[in-house]
Formats: structure tokens, C-alpha cells, sequence
């Protein structure tokens, strides 16, 4: 993707070298993150790759496998950006983004209640995605919150590809048998920030055939929106608890719409509804 | 960010279709003393499903849906003390799956963070014929996946569903995992003698649980959960776990109904892949 910023230093460098099995100075942890006195976060997936986070702007990998192993920019793309986000002050949510007939939708929810097949879905209708599992969100930006646009791919699984029919590109995993597989979304894409509308927090299991819509709000989106913070067990371990519940508070408050969306359960379903879902969650309310 | 207490955990283990709902809404009743239950308001309450992929993910910082069903093994050991217990003192967990250890010799549920456990069992004869009802299969084909050592659920590798990857076993497999390879040493309750005697049952439960309950509340209890009112609560729309369409989860709510649903085939094939835990349990 070609880089369409200005010839400013990079906000973030990544590159490969070693990284300590123990982090000294660790003042707190979980069985993967170690996070140190210095607000260091330390990363392991086993089998994969270590990776060290720190001060917002510098990733450092530590894996055996060559650079271009999925699996290593699998993790890098996921929690490492969630740690990335959090140590920057940016609010990362775990929700799908797309930008749908004027609107900018995320799909929150954890995995398995049909974020990226909503997205999928919409793009098939003429949506131009903007972040797949991981949306960044910077609740404090001049004149409201707003989402930074992530990249151009969808981590979908196999029964998604196949019932939507569309094209799989490469398995996301390569160290392990996976049929979940990185799908590069063609179209232009735009990485400028964009003022966030709607949020359909998804709910699983909804064994009706018709989509259900619930709107939520105070307290409650409060609680919803925290529910969704990425990598949210780390931001405590890097003593931004407090932080964290304050941007879910004013996001709550932004006046957005958000609301909660039972899906029908399977997404052959979900794939037939894609017609009838589409002007539903655009509808002005 | 750890309890002062990690033993806060408790497990209500069973195969499927042996209770295990029916103990859970025992005992949210009971721990109200009884009063009056109401089915729509007992999700989050008591007896809260573990395998919810979404509690490894926020406890580890990771997607599980990454993972293979190896991987996400592996881990499964470490959650009880990150896991989110929402102000609880113990939480009591429903788990469907068979006792084991990682790769790694690490309990999936290990005994430095039980309090108690608690293992529900029920003829397999009448298992499978519920386990038909619930799942939409054949009886026939129920019976086999109860003799599958092998069997998993939410375990496909192309799809992702928002339970974790759970390892049932065959049935036998699942009974003889908790009662002899666990060093959980669980109270062993049959569904049996919990459609005989529930406030005996109820008991027993409270007791591994260490409450202090009176006998009053459990009679109140054993009133308050009658199948009767269960079902009518179910048929009245109130029951968030109903199964959809027109099956009713609480179905029939005896013990011994295999008698009138098996063929004679069926029953000795039961028999012959589960006779000799069947023999241990008294259902032979």
C-alpha cells in the first residue's frame, strides 16, 4: 500500500531484534504481556514471536520464522496495535468499520458474533471498509471523536468466503492447520480520519431469521462500549484504567447512535439478509 | 489485578443433558432463600458458561479466534484469575467439558483455584434421548457421538463460533475424566436422585459449596422449581436458554423415560459402550 502522508519522521517503527524473555523492571503481568516500570509492554505468542511495545512508536520482534510469516503480522496487527493504540492515547475498540451510503458504522462485538461478515456483507453493497477488527478511535480530536482507518484486509473464515463467495487470499496462520484466511479488499483506500456515526454493538445467537435493533445509551453504552475496549486487560496492566473508562464515557456521550444488533444465528442467514440489512442500518433514526 | 483468594471457582460439571441446567437454576434460587424465580432474569447469575470465548480473549489480551483449538488449549489453564468474576466472591461455572490436561501437564481446571466441584451424571439411556431432542439429531446418531472419545464441539477449523473449542468425550469418557483423573475429588450428584429427592440434592450441593442455608429455603427452593412451573416459565416465553422453534428445553423431567424411546437395539448399544460406568453408577 503506497504511503500517502506527508515526508514527516514515521509515528511508528517496527523492526526485528531481541527481545528479553523476562522484561526487567516488569511491575506487572498476565501469562502473555509483561509490562515494566517504564510502561514497556512485552508480548508472547508462543510458536510465533515476542514483541516489545514501547512508548507508543516502536515495535521490536523477536521470532524465528522469516519476516514474511503471516502468522508474525497476524499477532502485529492485532493486540500489538491494540497495546500500540493505548500507549498513544487512542481508544482501540474491538468493531469492524465501514463507511456505507454517508455513514461511518462500526460493528463491535467479541469474536464469533459477526463483525468482519457485517463488514463483508456491506462491502458487497458498495461499502468501502475502514478497519477490520480493531478500530481506532481518538475520542478526544477537535469537534468529536473520530476513527483512524486501519488497512485493507479482512481476517475472514472460510464458511464466511464461501457464503458470500468472495475471494479468500492468503491463510492467515502458516504455523498452524487454520481455514481463517487474510483477504486484501480492493478498492481505494483512505487513510484520513473520519467523524465515527453509528455503533452496532452485536449480540450472538439470535435464533429468529429477522435482525433485531436495540438502542442503547447512558449508563449502559457506557458499559457496552467498555465491554469492547481492545486489549483492554492490558491497558490496566499499563495503569490506564482510569483513562480507558473515561473515553468510553465521553464516546457514550458523543452523540452517536448506537445500538445493539441481534443477528440471526449462521451466516448463510446472515449472507441472504445482506439485502435487506444494509438500508436498515442506515436508516435515519 | 489477581483475587486475594484464587480459589473462588467452582465447577458445575456434567456431560450434556445430565442437569446441569436444572442445578444451576437450584441454586440461584436458593441462594435468594427461595423466593420466587424468575427464568428471564437468570443468565449472568449463577452457574455462568465458561467456555464464552470472548472471557480467554479479555483475560489474555489475544484472540483465541487466531489459535488453533491446540493452541487455545493451552491457555485455558491460566484465565481463572484474570477472568472478569463482576464483584462475585466464587463464581460457579457450567462447563460441559471432560476434565483433562494440556500438552504442557497443565489442568484445564486445576485444583489450586477450586473451592468445590460439583458433578452431575445421568443415565445414559435417557442422555441420549434428550441429547437428540436438544441437538436436532437422530437417536441413533446420539449414540454414537456418546461413545466418541474424540468428540468436540464448537471445534470446526473454518468457521469460528463465539464458544471456545470444548472437549466432551465419549460419555464414559466425560464421567470416568472427573471422578478418577481429577484431583478435584467432586460431590457426585445423579440426576436420579435429584428428580427424586431435589431438597436432598440441593443439600449436598450447598453443603460443597460451603453456604449456610436454612431448611426452609430449600424447601422453598424445591417448590420454586418444580418442572411444572420450569416449563410453564419456558412456554411463557421467559426462559432466555430456550432452544427456538417449538422444541421445549425442559422437555419431559423424569428419570427412566428411555424405556418408552429406545428401541431394544439402541438400548443394548448403550449399554454395551457404557456398561461398565453405567454398572459403577447403579444404572445397571
Amino acid at each position: 500500500m503506497p504511503w500517502s502522508g506527508d515526508d514527516r519522521p514515521a509515528d511508528i517503527v517496527i523492526h526485528r531484534g531481541p527481545v528479553p524473555k523476562r522484561l526487567s523492571g516488569t511491575v506487572r503481568e498476565t501469562p502473555l504481556v509483561q509490562v515494566n516500570d517504564q510502561n514497556w509492554l512485552r508480548f508472547g505468542v508462543r510458536n510465533v514471536a515476542d514483541y516489545l511495545v514501547r512508548g507508543g512508536n516502536e515495535v521490536i520482534i523477536d521470532t524465528p520464522h522469516a519476516q514474511d510469516t503471516q502468522d508474525v503480522g497476524l499477532f502485529l496487527l492485532g493486540s500489538v496495535l491494540g497495546f500500540l493504540c493505548h500507549q498513544r492515547g487512542l481508544l482501540p475498540l474491538h468493531a469492524s468499520c465501514v463507511s456505507f451510503q454517508g455513514a461511518v458504522i462500526a460493528f463491535a462485538g467479541p469474536s464469533g458474533t459477526g463483525k468482519s461478515t457485517m463488514a463483508a456483507l456491506l462491502l458487497e453493497q458498495g461499502a468501502r471498509l475502514l478497519s477490520d477488527d480493531v478500530a481506532v478511535i481518538d475520542v478526544h480530536a477537535d469537534g468529536g471523536p473520530v476513527l483512524l482507518p486501519t488497512f485493507p484486509r479482512q481476517k475472514l473464515w472460510r464458511d464466511t468466503i464461501d457464503a458470500l463467495g468472495v475471494t479468500p487470499g492468503r491463510y492467515l496462520r502458516r504455523t498452524v492447520e487454520l481455514e481463517k484466511f487474510d483477504r486484501p479488499v480492493p478498492g481505494p483506500f483512505d487513510g484520513a480520519p473520519v467523524r465515527l456515526d453509528r455503533i452496532y454493538q452485536l449480540l450472538p445467537r439470535w435464533r429468529q431469521d429477522a435482525p433485531r435493533m436495540m438502542p442503547v445509551s447512558g449508563l449502559l453504552a457506557v458499559r457496552m462500549l467498555y465491554e469492547n475496549v481492545y486489549r483492554r486487560t492490558a491497558s490496566g496492566l499499563l495503569g490506564l484504567s482510569d483513562r480507558i473508562f473515561g473515553d468510553c464515557a465521553a464516546l457514550a456521550a458523543a452523540g452517536l447512535d448506537i445500538q445493539a444488533l441481534a443477528l440471526p444465528d449462521g451466516v448463510d442467514i446472515l449472507a441472504r439478509s445482506g439485502a435487506e440489512l444494509g438500508p436498515m442500518l442506515v436508516a435515519p433514526r | 489485578m489477581t483475587r486475594d483468594d484464587p480459589k473462588a471457582n467452582v465447577w458445575l460439571a456434567s456431560y450434556p443433558k445430565s442437569g446441569n441446567t436444572w442445578m444451576r437454576i437450584g441454586l440461584i434460587t436458593l441462594r435468594d432463600g427461595g423466593e420466587t424465580l424468575d427464568l428471564g432474569r437468570m443468565t449472568n447469575n449463577i452457574g455462568v458458561f465458561l467456555a464464552m470465548r470472548h472471557r480467554l480473549d479479555m483475560a489474555l489480551d489475544i484472540d483465541s479466534s487466531d489459535l488453533s483449538a491446540d493452541e487455545v488449549l493451552l491457555l485455558r489453564p491460566w484465565i481463572y484469575e484474570l477472568i472478569d468474576h463482576q464483584g462475585r466472591e466464587t463464581t460457579i461455572w457450567k462447563i460441559h467439558d471432560c476434565w483433562e490436561r494440556t500438552t504442557d501437564g497443565a489442568a484445564v481446571f486445576p485444583a489450586e483455584v477450586t473451592l468445590a466441584t460439583l458433578y452431575l451424571v445421568r443415565d445414559p439411556r435417557d442422555v441420549a434421548v434428550s441429547f437428540a431432542h436438544h441437538f436436532e439429531v437422530t437417536i441413533d446418531r446420539a449414540i454414537e457421538l456418546m461413545a466418541d472419545r474424540d468428540y468436540r464441539v464448537a471445534a470446526k477449523k473454518d468457521s469460528c463460533h463465539f464458544h471456545l473449542p470444548q472437549h466432551y468425550s465419549s460419555w464414559s469418557g466425560h464421567v470416568t475424566s472427573w471422578l478418577d483423573q481429577s484431583d478435584l475429588m467432586p460431590t457426585l450428584i445423579r440426576y436420579e436422585d435429584m428428580v427424586a429427592d431435589f431438597a436432598t440434592a440441593l443439600r449436598r450441593a450447598s453443603t460443597a459449596l460451603r453456604w449456610d442455608c436454612t431448611e426452609g429455603a430449600i424447601q422453598a427452593t424445591v417448590a420454586a422449581t418444580r418442572f411444572g412451573r420450569l416449563r410453564a416459565q419456558e412456554q411463557a416465553g421467559r426462559f432466555p436458554e430456550g432452544l427456538g422453534g417449538d422444541r421445549l428445553f425442559f422437555r419431559r423431567g423424569i428419570a427412566g423415560g428411555w424405556r418408552d424411546s429406545l428401541s431394544a437395539a439402541q438400548t443394548a448399544r448403550i449399554e454395551r459402550d457404557h456398561g461398565k460406568v453405567m454398572e459403577r453408577l447403579g444404572y445397571l
